[in-house]
């Protein structure tokens, strides 16, 4: 596009947005109008302040600049050819069973270090991270592997959810007792919900996933209640505080809740990561690429569809039912709001800027769109309400512009770009 | 029984019907040319709620006293349907067009992605609560009341109605006697071939993106005034339930959404009044599930093989 027609759009878009941006609304109570005003305020944030704060910024915004620029730079140089020696070089080289041993003892080391060095709040983006890219591998399963658009998977962490709170109100179970009965209504919601719809196509599929995530917090709303179920302190996650020396030498002050939930979260990781390298490689992964790639050719070689389907489908829904209880655990409460389509789009978003489809896509997906606002927080105040209208426009321009996401493979990207089959 | 009552929900039903039914067409324009589903359209209905009200709120402010009701109500309405017209024709010319040939899932994803930035701009743009609609406006059409027997109506019920049946059979006749309309029909048929013969597909297109929006801006008014109120995420709910409608109807179908529409108006209504206002979006979403999987054609659409 030439830059006069991007310049043109601009103004258009300008143009258009005008009266909901620069027009201030008053309730008149005694006419019972609206009066309008123009919002002075907006202009001079644009003229006056804007330019104070960019001033103020400047080394962030270039030392910001400078690291996407980087990151974009290895990313970039790392597919040329002249790479390509060193690639397969380094991959030889790593394979043999120690890797796997290696690679833990370090995250292990890592985990310690964290432990010893981290504030709470450190602690918290770490959990939660690790908590959204469980969440975005169990999604990518379905929407990146399999090719089914799932609007509803806030839905199935919310039936996890709930089956703990529930049963923890009426029985006091403890969150990790919780995770089987979780995981079971997890896997029946999903079965129930693939079973009609999964006959479905695509975007009809889209449809009443979203339907589900929101009956089902209609349902919890009108069946539970709308108001939070507090996790009881012995129920939670505990604070380990053992007295052995090896544990006294390798956490002096023992594991606070938070940075048990720390390796927690760091242990659902690494199996989640290990269970979908594994699927992925299985006969079964090769079955569901070629359904996303072309179902009905997938049908026609003998695939059985629909039960493949159904079974991404239902993994997807126990990995979210589970995430739910820890979810639940962690955040001490359950509340119907916490499992809406908001967080449901958050969850897909990941899964899209990461790259659909692609193993490591989601875990980069999931910590960009998760911690970059949480992280940019203190400094820019707006930024974390700002972040849904952030999230909307990376899912459009990652559409338009990289349909096979930040670390997207090539097949995904001719998969998506050229006309598809399935229309 | 309280056949009074009954009747009167069913009345409220048809009316909040026939809105959804204005919805649910934009949905249904969309899906018959470009076989995809827009899941922006409750945006552009909201913003058209929003445009709406600022337009009465500017208007009222211009003319000092209290404008005519009547004047400004048209104004208003004309406002928000150039508004929200404005918002589709960008929402298709930016996001959907580029990926005309893309694999199915990309537009969808488009479509969230265009949906959640809306849905979030007008928040932070405007407010995150509820906005009442000035009821400077719409008391006098509540005041209004017919009668017949037993049953009660309110004026703006009936007007409401008649807005909507009047618009819809202004577009029926449309796509159905005009060059244009015929125009759109060829594409929604084929459009390789529509091309071929000499129509302006893209600009087809854009212009059902249009039609689509300023009759769901009119939809987003008249609700406003029928609930009192929008707010930023009132898009969602309604969209999702228009959809529901353009699918029982059969989707791609427009005779079949205003059908749609007015049964899940009835369906919404009349679940409110039987089992509580909390159930009626799990009426609703039944009523999907049901439909995709006993006729996913819905009750007007001819069957359609899922083309290889």
């Amino acid at each position: 596009m030439r830059a006069s027609r991007i310049l043109l759009w601009l103004v258009w878009c300008v143009a258009i947005t005008a009266p909901l941006v620069w027009v201030r609304l008053d309730y008149d109570w005694e006419r019972d109008v609206w009066r309008a005003t123009v919002r002075a305020d907006r202009w001079q944030l644009l003229v006056d302040e804007a330019p104070q704060w960019l001033g103020r910024h400047l080394g962030d915004l270039g030392l910001a600049t400078v690291l996407i620029g980087a990151v974009i730079a290895v990313a970039w140089l790392w597919r040329r050819p002249a790479w390509v020696q060193v690639r397969s070089d380094l991959e030889r080289r790593t394979r043999g069973k120690y890797r796997d041993v290696l690679v833990a003892v370090v995250v292990m080391l890592v985990l310690v270090l964290a432990c010893r060095h981290l504030g709470d709040m450190q602690l918290e983006w770490a959990i939660m991270a690790g908590m959204y890219v469980v969440l975005a591998l169990g999604l990518n399963l379905i929407v990146g592997m399999t090719g089914l658009l799932v609007l509803g998977y806030a839905g199935f962490m919310a039936v996890g959810a709930y089956t703990f709170a529930v049963l923890h109100q009426h029985t006091g179970i403890t969150w990790w007792a919780a995770m089987l009965p979780a995981a079971a209504a997890g896997a029946v919601t999903g079965f129930l919900l693939g079973l009609p719809s999964l006959r479905l196509r695509g975007d009809y599929l889209a449809i009443v996933t979203l339907g589900f995530g929101e009956t089902v917090r209609f349902l919890i709303k009108n069946l539970v209640g709308e108001q939070s179920i507090i996790i009881r302190r012995e129920a939670r996650v505990p604070a380990l505080m053992w007295e052995h020396p090896v544990w006294r030498w390798l956490f002096p002050d023992g594991l606070s809740r938070l940075e048990t939930e720390l390796w927690i979260v760091a242990l659902m990781v690494a199996g989640s990561i290990w269970m979908m390298h594994n699927l992925t490689h299985s006969r079964i992964g090769r079955a569901w690429i070629a359904i996303r790639e072309d179902e009905t050719a997938a049908a026609a070689m003998g695939i059985p569809t629909v039960q493949l389907k159904l079974l991404a489908f239902v993994i997807g829904a126990v990995w979210a039912s589970v995430m739910g209880v820890f979810f639940v655990a962690h955040n001490t409460s359950a509340n119907p709001e916490m499992f809406g389509f908001g967080e449901s789009v958050l969850i897909l978003s990941m899964v899209v800027l990461g790259g659909m489809g692609s193993g490591p896509g989601p875990i980069v997906g999931a910590l960009v769109l998760y911690l970059v606002p949480e992280v940019l927080r203190e400094r820019f105040p707006a930024l974390i309400s700002y972040r849904p209208m952030l999230v909307g426009a990376v899912m459009v321009a990652m559409m338009v512009f990289r349909p096979q996401g930040l670390v997207g493979s090539l097949r995904r990207k001719i998969e998506l770009t050229q006309e598809g089959t399935a229309r | 029984m309280n056949w009074a009552g009954e009747l009167e929900t069913i009345f409220g039903g048809v009316a909040r019907g026939a809105l959804y039914a204005l919805i649910a067409l934009g949905y249904t324009m969309v899906y018959g040319i470009l076989r995809m589903i827009n899941f922006a359209h409750g945006e552009i209905y909201m913003i058209g709620s929003f445009a709406a009200i600022i337009t009465l709120a500017i208007v009222t402010t211009v003319s000092g006293a209290l404008p005519a009701p009547y004047l400004a109500l048209a104004i208003g309405l004309v406002a928000a349907m150039m508004v929200s017209a404005a918002f589709g024709f960008t929402n298709e010319r930016l996001a959907y067009r580029p990926l005309r040939r893309a694999h199915a899932l990309a537009p969808l994803i488009s479509a969230i992605g265009v949906s959640t930035f809306l849905q979030n701009f007008v928040m932070n743009a405007q407010t995150k609560d509820k906005v009442d609609f000035p009821r400077a406006f719409s008391e006098p059409l509540w005041e209004l009341r017919w009668r017949v027997g037993e049953v009660e109506v309110a004026g703006l019920q009936v007007i409401v109605l008649g807005m909507a049946v009047g618009l819809m059979a202004a577009l029926h006749g449309m796509v159905k006697y005009t060059r244009l309309g015929k125009a759109m029909r060829a594409c929604s048929q084929d459009q390789t071939m529509a091309a071929l013969v000499g129509i302006p597909v893209d600009r087809v297109i854009s212009i059902t993106f249009v039609i689509g929006s300023a009759l769901a801006a009119a939809a987003g008014m008249m609700f406003a005034m029928y609930n009192g109120q929008t707010r930023f995420d009132a898009g969602y709910t309604a969209g999702v339930v228009a959809f529901t409608a353009a699918v029982l109807g059969g989707i791609g179908n427009i005779p079949g959404a205003m059908l749609g529409g007015i049964l899940i108006g009835l369906v919404e209504d009349l679940s409110a009044y039987h089992f509580g206002a909390d159930w009626k979006y799990v009426a609703v979403f039944v009523v999907l599930l049901t439909v995709l999987i006993v006729r996913p054609r819905g009750l007007l659409g001819e069957a359609v093989a899922d083309k290889v």
